[in-house]
């Protein structure tokens, strides 16, 4: 698996940093550790006319600049290193979401780690407008760390075990989620909850006709049989895996509410990548559930 | 002015004077309110009641049948029969027609382009004839006045109550069916008994009834003179406002569960919501308002709403003879919101300027 892992020496970094080494990653996989320095603060010289002194003050900011981020990118190289994973780093100038986007599909890398805020930030469960947009916009699988603000779940310590939830719909992006989950070298300690959310329109009482529909119902079973394919699927390689469906009025809201109940320390969905009008009009699942999430999110692609 | 708030409520001519005196801007405002008063009201009203039905153990198919269906139409009935009280048919009428236009154009074409809604044969070989034929029948008894040479076409009060009486016998045949369709569920599906979920605290119960319920009649009380006062100042007729502005205004609740229902994934349960829409709005929208007062027919609708109505109508049952394989086309759906938008901007081209004073 191709990991690229963006830090800009925050803090949120470093725990991301954290929480991908204690990630049960497949066997060779390789991970490429990208800073982006922001382009904004650099005025182009020759718009501006600027002087000799005002060149060279710039000049000194930027390779300032640059060696702080060298520095920290070679101690995160180092600690990835002895992790036992191929490790590369990169540096560059400019638009930090574009530029961790761009290097992402350049390398054509098969998961994409952020953490949910960087310098920008507000604390706690906010999302930073970099990780949004990289969350929104990127062409693979994005897996993003929240920190260990009060109430968020992480695994606290390398023996705490992983209790992720997959929120599944039998959808193609869904099953896409199960095969990664099923990919990933889970130990006998570690919980999966496979969860399938049924969405019911609670506006002017829907629900019930909702509940007398014959479709409905063949939804439901058919819901209730994709999720017991799923289990299997999974338990070949991961012996705790348990199920659930629930109705609800929102499937993101379900999805949370779950995540919350049974302290799940990762949330894994599939991504339905609705774009233009339909995004509008519908708006995005994954973006939602990573925003409100008590935990962190891998959102597949 | 000086005009007191059981004036307003009581005495029609000091409310409509009293509307005419706003500004355009802030009468198109006090409609977006009463719009808004109109759809929360109604979903308040159905929560309460369907809350009060499952506690005195009726079964969750006849609130299905009965309540819920008729509940997202309760902001045009009340509108309807509001403006036939008012001694406003063009309003009255207006806006059952036009809400058949705008469910059946504007909200199953908009969902038919954003889903794939399935054919269900089910519905639509049920509840679908009798769409048409509530349509067509209300076309007929509008029409032989006019073959008898009678200058004042109108839909007398026994039209209404005819309507009414055909609604009581939809609602129990729904019921029949619906019954019908759930017998096929139980063969294959879970042994779960549908029991009422958690209810509410009898007095919120009450609360939102009765809440909902006055929310609804000031909403449509204050919509009807604004409607026609705003009619009056864009210089076209009462139905035309009603049949756009006011009908979709009135549809809202249609809309918004299209909407979720296709978030949701379950786009299938607009067919059913917008056919018996079709039909309630018929049957139970202008069946109230003509029981209330007789309606005047305006020429207007002969040769523009119930053609219209007609047209849209038909494409649909076109559409379902042509999908064989199960499913509306987007293509179909763009369709429908053509003819909507066509119907809309006629309205006011053809109108503007031939507007008269009811």
């Amino acid at each position: 698996m191709k990991i690229l892992l963006a830090i800009d020496g925050s803090d949120t970094a470093a725990r991301a940093l954290d929480f991908l080494l204690r990630f049960p990653l497949p066997e060779g996989s390789s991970v490429t550790l990208l800073t982006v320095i922001d382009e904004l603060p650099f005025i182009d010289a020759e718009t501006q006319e600027l002087t000799g002194e005002h060149i060279e003050a710039l000049h000194m900011v930027r390779n300032t600049l640059s060696e702080v981020a060298r520095k920290n990118l070679d101690a995160a190289a180092e600690r990835a290193c002895d992790r036992g994973l191929a490790v590369e780093t990169q540096l560059c100038t400019g638009d930090v979401a574009e530029e961790i986007i761009v290097a992402a599909e350049e390398s054509q890398i098969d998961l994409l780690v952020v953490g949910s805020h960087g310098h920008s930030a507000l604390g706690g469960f906010l999302l930073g407008s970099v990780s949004h947009r990289v969350l929104v916009h990127a062409r693979c699988s994005v897996l993003l760390v929240k920190g260990a603000a009060a109430g968020m779940t992480s695994p606290a310590t390398a023996e705490e075990p992983w209790r992720v939830l997959l929120a599944y719909d039998d959808s193609a992006p869904a099953r896409e989620a199960l095969e990664l989950c099923a990919a990933l070298p889970f130990s006998d300690q570690d919980r999966v909850e496979v969860v399938t959310v049924l969405p019911l329109i609670t506006g002017y009482r829907q629900d019930i006709q909702q509940h007398m529909s014959p479709i409905w119902n063949q939804k439901k079973i058919a819901a209730k049989a994709a999720l017991d394919g799923a289990v299997d699927r999974l338990h070949a390689s991961i012996p705790g895996v348990t199920s659930s469906t629930h109705e609800g009025t929102d499937a993101a809201h379900g999805i949370i509410h779950t995540a919350e109940a049974s302290g799940s320390n990762l949330i894994v969905l599939g991504n339905k990548g609705r774009r233009a009008i339909k995004r509008f009009l519908l708006g995005s699942m994954s973006a939602y559930v990573a925003h409100h999430a008590p935990c962190s999110v891998l959102v597949v692609r | 002015m000086d005009v007191t708030l059981l004036q307003l409520i009581a005495d029609e001519t000091v409310l409509q004077r009293f509307v005419g005196g706003f500004g355009t801007t802030t009468l198109l405002i006090v409609i977006a309110v009463c719009i808004a008063l109109l759809s929360q009201g109604a979903d308040w009203m159905i929560d309460g009641v369907v809350d009060l039905a499952e506690r005195t153990g009726m079964p969750k198919i006849v609130i299905g049948a009965t309540v819920v269906s008729l509940g997202t139409t309760l902001p045009e009935a009340f509108v309807s029969v509001m403006a036939a009280l008012m001694g406003n048919p063009g309003l009255a009428l207006g806006n059952g027609v036009g809400s058949i236009i705008a469910d059946t154009g504007l909200i199953f074409g908009l969902t038919c382009v954003l889903a794939t809604v399935p054919v269900n044969r089910f519905i639509l070989n049920r509840t679908g004839w009798v769409q048409v034929g509530a349509a067509i029948l209300l076309v007929a008894i509008a029409v032989i006045p006019l073959l008898r040479d009678d200058p004042e076409p109108r839909l007398e009060r026994w039209v209404g109550f005819l309507f009414l009486l055909l609604l009581a016998a939809y609602l129990y045949i729904t019921y029949v069916w619906a019954r019908q369709g759930s017998l096929v569920v139980a063969e294959g599906g879970p042994e779960e008994e549908e029991t009422a979920g958690e209810l509410m605290g009898i007095g919120k119960c009450w609360m939102l009834v009765a809440g909902g319920l006055v929310m609804i009649i000031v909403g449509a009380r204050v919509l009807v003179p604004a409607a026609s006062e705003i009619a009056m100042r864009f210089g076209v007729p009462d139905d035309v406002i009603a049949a756009t502005m006011v009908a979709l205004g009135t549809s809202l609740p249609e809309l918004m569960t299209a909407i979720a229902a296709v978030r949701k994934g379950y786009p299938e349960i607009t067919v059913g919501n917008i056919v018996g829409a079709d039909v309630l709005n018929c049957l139970f929208v202008i069946g109230a308002a003509a029981a209330t007062a007789p309606l005047a027919v305006p020429e207007n609708f002969y040769y523009f709403h119930f053609p219209a109505m007609l047209v849209i109508l038909f494409s649909l049952r076109v559409f379902i003879t042509m999908n064989r394989a199960g499913m509306f086309h987007r293509w179909q759906g763009i369709w429908l919101l053509a003819v909507y938008a066509v119907y809309v901007f006629l309205g006011y081209y053809m109108n503007v300027g031939s507007a008269h004073p009811t």
